[in-house]
């Protein structure tokens, strides 16, 4: 069991990970809470469906535009909505939110609203060890991290992301100091396109597809980049993996129809003792 | 001058309630359910209105007022020994278990305040939703008590029939909205849309600012009970998909929009603004049309929403001042 529980562990914190970062850089850059965020995920899952298990696209091609279908998605609904809009979180919140029931709907109009299974991206199981894990896991697995890892180095290294970082340390300070945010906001959202991508075509090969599954990631990755601070990119990594080993642990040693449920609880608890998250506000 | 406008008004108004109260007469039963349907929108709408509207603070967590309120009153009035069985279902008269349900409601109200008296804006966005989310789950795993995913159907009624119960809606939404509209325009909604516009200055100024968010939850617990134990009850069923809804959070709070947040009196025009709307949309998209109608009426609804955003009870006001002038 206890290998179970690290494997799922770490599946599931990758990709809520995944999913956190786009979350986070977007909440960190330009204040905005995206509530569509969890139909980027679930547009690349469809997508990813649509092209390899329909079309009969070849998997690493329906993969890659998978991903650029989320990044396109992504782009659109910042400069057709969330631009035009910007500095009224009310606004933000309720705009995006409808957009993601509209997207919700149009799934279920054009691809029905019973659960689809995705393929597994690569067949097959490894013996690592005494454990047998499955090769789809430790793909999914691999390409998170060096996502991730690629993400850190850009955030840490670069120009580009050093005015990230600066831009979530303190807004003001950074456009005094001739940060272009406009610039900057587009960039986070193609980020925030290609991380989502990931962990949707990931996310659904590793559950099922079906329209209304956008609620469960958006509420996990909001719930992490405020657990881990916001606009901390490793503090969404700390939080994600703290709430992917919680709900692991509940669905194997508790009760599998328990883990949204704790997990939730927990977050709520949290809030109410630490509304700063638990790494306060840093980048 | 003023005595005279008042006057007007309540003309106005008595002439609209009058309307309504004579509408059974002389339009088709199917729409009679259309309107109860819109007068329970309207509750519930407005019930949002006098905490989310008012204060700011941004309820994602109405429906787990509402369902708290429908489950405990459904719970207990449940026949006992018909199946799904439970030691729980008592079987109550439900003028009893409307008004426990009432009170559970306003507890629930009392417990999402606890998150109120310390996160704002996102923060409380994220724990009202993350509140309900876990309300839906208990409820899908409430196994025998409260059905499960099943839920309960088959729960007493309060009357048979439509017209009844189209007057108890009725009844229901003049006074929720009459009890609310008076709060709105006492002192106390003045100062809890001074939350919204300044809640530190407030404070400072030396109000308790803690009270009247409290009051705030409490009415809005209250009224949403009300709503959501009648309705309920009026259906006849509920289950976690039907009481925990996306779709009806969306439809109340765009009905607050669409008709005048902080009014209590646009919430109504808005709820049955929309209520009309998706049913208008109806014979245009039969059958599996459904996702076709919620989405050619939520696009029509953030598009009024985002180039109109004070409701249209203020330009209706706007409009009858021009015209009675």
């Amino acid at each position: 069991m206890l290998d179970q529980l690290v494997m799922f562990g770490l599946t599931l914190s990758a990709l809520y990970s995944l999913a956190a970062i786009g979350f986070t850089l977007i909440f960190g850059v330009g204040r905005i809470s995206n509530l569509s965020h969890g139909t980027f995920l679930m547009l690349a899952g469809y997508a990813f469906y649509i092209l390899h298990q329909v079309a009969g696209i070849s998997l690493w091609l329906s993969f890659l535009l998978a991903v650029l279908t989320c990044v396109v998605y992504s782009v659109m609904v910042f400069k057709g909505i969330v631009e035009k809009i910007m500095g009224n979180p009310m606004k933000e919140i309720f705009s995006t939110l409808i957009l993601a029931i509209i997207v919700e709907q149009a799934i279920t109009l054009t691809c029905g609203d019973y659960p689809l299974n995705v393929y597994p991206i690569v067949q097959g199981v490894s013996i690592i060890g005494a454990v047998r894990i499955s090769n789809n896991i430790l793909v999914v697995l691999g390409i998170s991290w060096v996502a991730i890892i690629a993400l850190l180095i850009f955030i840490h290294k670069s120009n580009l992301g050093r005015a990230i970082r600066a831009i979530s340390m303190n807004r003001e300070l950074a456009v005094i100091m001739g940060i272009d945010t406009s610039r900057l906001n587009l960039i986070t959202w193609t980020l925030a396109g290609i991380l989502a991508g990931l962990a949707g075509v990931f996310y659904s090969s590793y559950t099922y597809l079906k329209p209304d599954i956008w609620l469960t990631p958006l509420v996990m990755s909001f719930s992490i980049v405020i657990i881990g601070g916001i606009g901390s990119v490793k503090g969404s990594l700390v939080a994600a993996n703290i709430i992917g080993f919680v709900e692991s642990y509940v669905m194997l040693f508790v009760n599998e129809r328990l883990r949204g449920v704790i997990t939730l609880a927990i977050l709520i608890l949290i809030l109410l003792f630490r509304p700063k998250g638990l790494f306060g506000e840093e980048a | 001058m003023n005595k005279h406008k008042l006057k007007n008004n309540f003309f106005l108004w008595l002439l609209l309630l009058v309307f309504l109260a004579l509408s059974p007469f002389f339009v088709p039963e199917g729409y009679v359910r259309v309107i109860i349907m819109a007068n329970y929108l309207a509750i519930f709408s407005m019930s949002w209105d006098i905490l989310s509207g008012y204060t700011g603070y941004i309820s994602f967590g109405h429906t787990l007022l509402i369902a708290v309120a429908g489950y405990t009153s459904a719970i207990l009035s449940y026949p006992p020994g018909v199946w799904p069985h439970s030691d729980l279902h008592l079987g109550l008269p439900i003028y009893i278990t409307i008004p426990v349900g009432v009170i559970a409601s306003i507890l629930t109200g009392l417990i999402l305040f606890v998150p109120g008296i310390k996160t704002r804006g996102p923060y409380f966005v994220l724990v009202t939703l993350a509140a309900s989310m876990v309300g839906e789950g208990l409820a899908s795993i409430s196994g025998n008590v409260g059905g499960a995913t099943r839920g309960l159907f088959g729960f007493p009624t309060i009357f048979p029939g439509t017209f009844p119960n189209f007057y108890l809606s009725v009844v229901l939404m003049c006074s929720v909205c009459f009890i609310l509209w008076l709060v709105g325009r006492s002192d106390i909604g003045r100062l809890l849309k001074a939350i919204n516009m300044d809640e530190d200055s407030l404070s400072y100024l030396g109000k308790n600012v803690l009270k009247l968010k409290c009051i705030a939850f409490l009415l809005s617990g209250l009224t949403a009970g009300i709503g959501g134990a009648f309705y309920f009850h009026y259906l006849g069923s509920i289950s976690p998909h039907s009481a925990f809804s996306f779709l009806l959070l969306i439809e109340i709070i765009l009905s607050a929009f669409i008709g005048g947040m902080g009014t209590i009196i646009g919430p109504i025009i808005g709820a049955y603004f929309v209520t009309f709307t998706l049913e208008g949309l109806r014979p245009l998209f039969p059958g599996i049309g459904a996702s076709s109608r919620i989405i050619i009426f939520l696009v029509a609804g953030l598009i009024i929403y985002l180039k109109k955003p004070q409701g249209l009870y203020p330009l209706i006001k706007q409009l009858l001042k021009s015209h009675i002038k």
